[in-house]
Formats: structure tokens, C-alpha cells, sequence
């Protein structure tokens, strides 16, 4: 069991998996920014570490302060929590990298089923039945019609390396594809730094059943 | 750093500050440089503060004063995995002349470029715009702190190979 984990995230998540941590006995690092040094998380850890000025960017993001945290207090094991590198393929590598335990899933994990075209590609050869859609990533605006005529309307556009709802847009008409196409392509782009787009039928008014499985 | 409750979580049994307790602890603090103290002990918590210091304290007070605070103001009992920085217990208050230099990364603080090196400065050294003040390592990358001012080494507060924060104050610099 760890010795020491270094939380990689603050808030509620912070506090519970400090939580669990001091359940187990496991020692625990807060990590922080300059204006977080008076969070309750902090506080519950029994040590913490400034990593940075206020911008998520240059500190809970900040993979090498991150690391050099861990680092200096010794810990053996870093837990991202969710949001934040928790599901940065790259971060998790790192980690594996330098003998530190990432709490989560593998890297090369992360990095299947992080690239939502990659991950309907594996479940495909899986043999898993998936919505009617694209293959691949779309080359562009005029792809995207073609294969939204092929499938039938509504389809929805979405981002391949998107999540959170964003880079996506519903689309009904097929004269509507293409703006639509650039339009969440851009947005992609912005917020994630990949436009790659893919799409598939809609589904109005699903019923969400989700299972969650948890293996060691 | 802080750290604090090293005793992963147990709450202590055995009873709290007595009379006695904080009489001695105040008559420690008799003397010395030191204005704020606070001791925890298990669920308890003593705090200690003291009259305002004299405005211009002598260089380097700050190694004086957290050598004897810091056994003090440990958290009881030790059983904790060592932490490498000292308990922050003792605050100075009123703001002294100066130009602080803050660490920029999480790392390790080191005075010299090498173990058998003499260091960077010294309290007292005379020091440029741009100059080298000393080394904080991180992940194995040693980074080379400048001095953003010119002036004179007033105070040195942080003591060699210990690991400091982001925003870890360093050096206090004078206007030579």
C-alpha cells in the first residue's frame, strides 16, 4: 500500500480522497495555488505544497510542478481526481516515467478512450453495436454531408477529442452541415486543441443506463 | 511548507495545555526574537503572540529565532514521515526594508552550484541585477534564481538543501 499520496486537484474531490487516504493510513500532500493557501484541503492534508499563482494553467495544470512536489515531499503516489490531468494521457506516462504511481487508468488506456474516434474504433472491433455513424475523422464540411445523407437526420457533430458537451452540434437539415461542421470544428480547436471532428445519428430523448465497473 | 498534524489522523488520548504549559512556553519566548509561537497538540492549540518588534531588527534574527521555535512548535508526537522543512511557526509582522526574492518553482533550495562549492552569496554580499542567488532544483533541472534588484543580502531564509514552495520567500535585499 502507499506510503504517501500526493492529491493532484482540490475542492471536494481533494478533501475525498484525503478522506479515504487517511481511512487507510496513507499520508497525504495537498498540492495549491496562492490563492487557494486557505482551502479547507489544505488544510486536511498533512502537508501542503504552493505550486503556483492563481492560474490553473501554471499550477494545478503544471505538470512539473506537480512532479517536483511529489518529488520533494517524498510521495510515492499521485491521485489527479477528476477535471484538471486526470485524464491527460501524457501527465499519467510521466508519472508511470519517473517510479510514481498514477492513481487511474494506464496511459495507453487514457489515450484509447480519450480520442472519441479511436475508442468507437475499439469498441467497434470489439463487436459492440454503436450508433450509425462515421468512421474515422471527417476530412471536412462536404464528407460530413455526404455521410450525414447516408445515415439519415438527425446526426450530431462531434468533436473527437471533446467532452463536456462542447464542440458539438445537432444538426437536422442537410444544408445546415457544413456551417455546422466548421462551426464545431473551430470550437474543438479552441477548447480542446484538436478541430477533428466525427458524427452519428442522434438520438432524441435517449434513456442514459450507465455501468460502472471498478478491477485492480 | 507546511505540516502540520503528522500523526496521520489519531486523535491524542492523553490531556491537553496545562497552566504550567503555557507559563513555561511564555517565559521561553522571554528574551528571544521570536513574537509568535503556536503549538498543537493533538486537539488542542496554543498561540502566543507578542508585542510589536523594534522596527530595525539585526540581520539574520530569522536563523536565530526558528532554530529554537521550530523543536517548540512541532506537532507532538513525531511519528510522522519526516518532512524536510521545518514547521513554519514563527511570523515576523511588520514588513522589513527590503526586496524579497520568492522562489519561482517547487524544488530543492541549494546556496552553491555544487556540494564542495562556496555559495552564491552570503549575508552581507553586495549583489547586481541579474546576479546568481542560488539553485532550486527541480526534478533533477538546476535552476539558476537571479537577484531582480540590486542591493545588499539583508537575510537568507531558508536554509540549504531544504525543499521550498512556489512563492517561498529567499532572500530579503537591501538597498546597499
Amino acid at each position: 500500500m502507499f506510503k504517501k499520496v500526493l492529491i493532484a486537484n482540490r475542492g471536494e474531490i481533494a478533501l475525498r480522497v484525503i478522506r479515504a487516504c487517511r481511512e487507510l493510513g496513507i499520508g497525504t500532500v495537498a498540492v495549491h495555488s496562492t490563492a487557494d493557501a486557505d482551502s479547507l484541503h489544505v488544510r486536511f492534508a498533512d502537508e501542503a505544497v504552493c505550486i503556483g499563482p492563481p492560474q490553473s494553467k501554471l499550477s494545478y495544470l503544471d505538470t512539473r510542478a506537480l512532479l517536483s512536489a511529489a518529488e520533494v515531499t517524498g510521495a510515492d503516489a499521485i491521485h489527479p481526481g477528476y477535471g484538471f490531468l486526470s485524464e491527460n494521457p501524457a501527465f499519467a506516462e510521466l508519472c508511470e516515467k519517473l517510479g510514481l504511481k498514477f492513481i487511474g487508468p494506464r496511459s495507453e488506456m487514457l489515450r484509447l478512450m480519450g480520442n472519441k474516434v479511436a475508442a468507437r474504433e475499439a469498441m467497434e472491433k470489439a463487436g459492440l453495436p454503436l450508433l450509425p455513424g462515421a468512421r474515422g475523422v471527417l476530412r471536412d464540411g462536404e464528407e460530413a454531408e455526404r455521410i450525414a445523407r447516408q445515415i439519415g437526420f438527425p446526426v450530431i457533430l462531434k468533436a473527437a477529442a471533446g467532452g463536456g458537451g462542447r464542440g458539438m452540434k445537432i444538426v437536422r437539415e442537410a444544408s445546415d452541415v457544413r456551417k455546422a461542421f466548421d462551426g464545431a470544428s473551430t470550437e474543438a480547436l479552441a477548447a480542446f486543441g484538436d478541430g477533428s471532428m466525427y458524427l452519428e445519428r442522434y438520438v432524441e430523448e435517449p434513456r442514459h443506463i450507465e455501468l460502472q465497473m471498478v478491477a485492480d | 511548507m507546511a505540516s502540520k498534524k503528522a500523526d496521520g489522523g489519531k486523535e491524542q488520548a492523553t490531556g491537553g495545555f496545562t497552566l504550567g504549559d503555557v507559563t513555561r512556553l511564555v517565559d521561553s519566548l522571554e528574551g528571544s526574537d521570536v513574537r509568535t509561537l503556536v503549538w498543537t497538540r493533538g486537539g488542542e492549540k496554543v498561540v502566543i503572540r507578542r508585542g510589536p518588534a523594534p522596527v530595525n531588527v539585526v540581520s539574520s534574527p530569522a536563523q536565530a529565532a526558528v532554530a529554537p521555535a521550530a523543536p517548540v512548535a512541532a506537532p507532538v508526537p513525531a511519528a510522522a514521515p519526516p518532512s524536510a522543512a521545518p514547521a513554519k511557526a514563527p511570523e515576523k509582522a511588520p514588513e522589513k526594508p527590503g526586496h524579497l526574492v520568492t522562489s519561482p518553482f517547487v524544488g530543492t533550495f541549494y546556496r552553491a552550484p555544487s556540494p564542495d562549492s562556496p555559495p552564491f552569496v552570503d549575508v552581507g554580499s553586495i549583489v547586481k541585477k541579474g546576479q546568481v542567488l542560488c539553485i532550486v532544483e527541480a526534478m533533477k533541472l538546476m535552476n539558476e534564481i537571479e537577484a531582480e534588484v540590486e542591493g545588499k543580502i539583508a537575510e537568507i531564509l531558508v536554509l540549504n538543501a531544504t525543499p521550498v514552495e512556489f512563492g517561498e520567500k529567499l532572500f530579503r535585499i537591501e538597498s546597499a
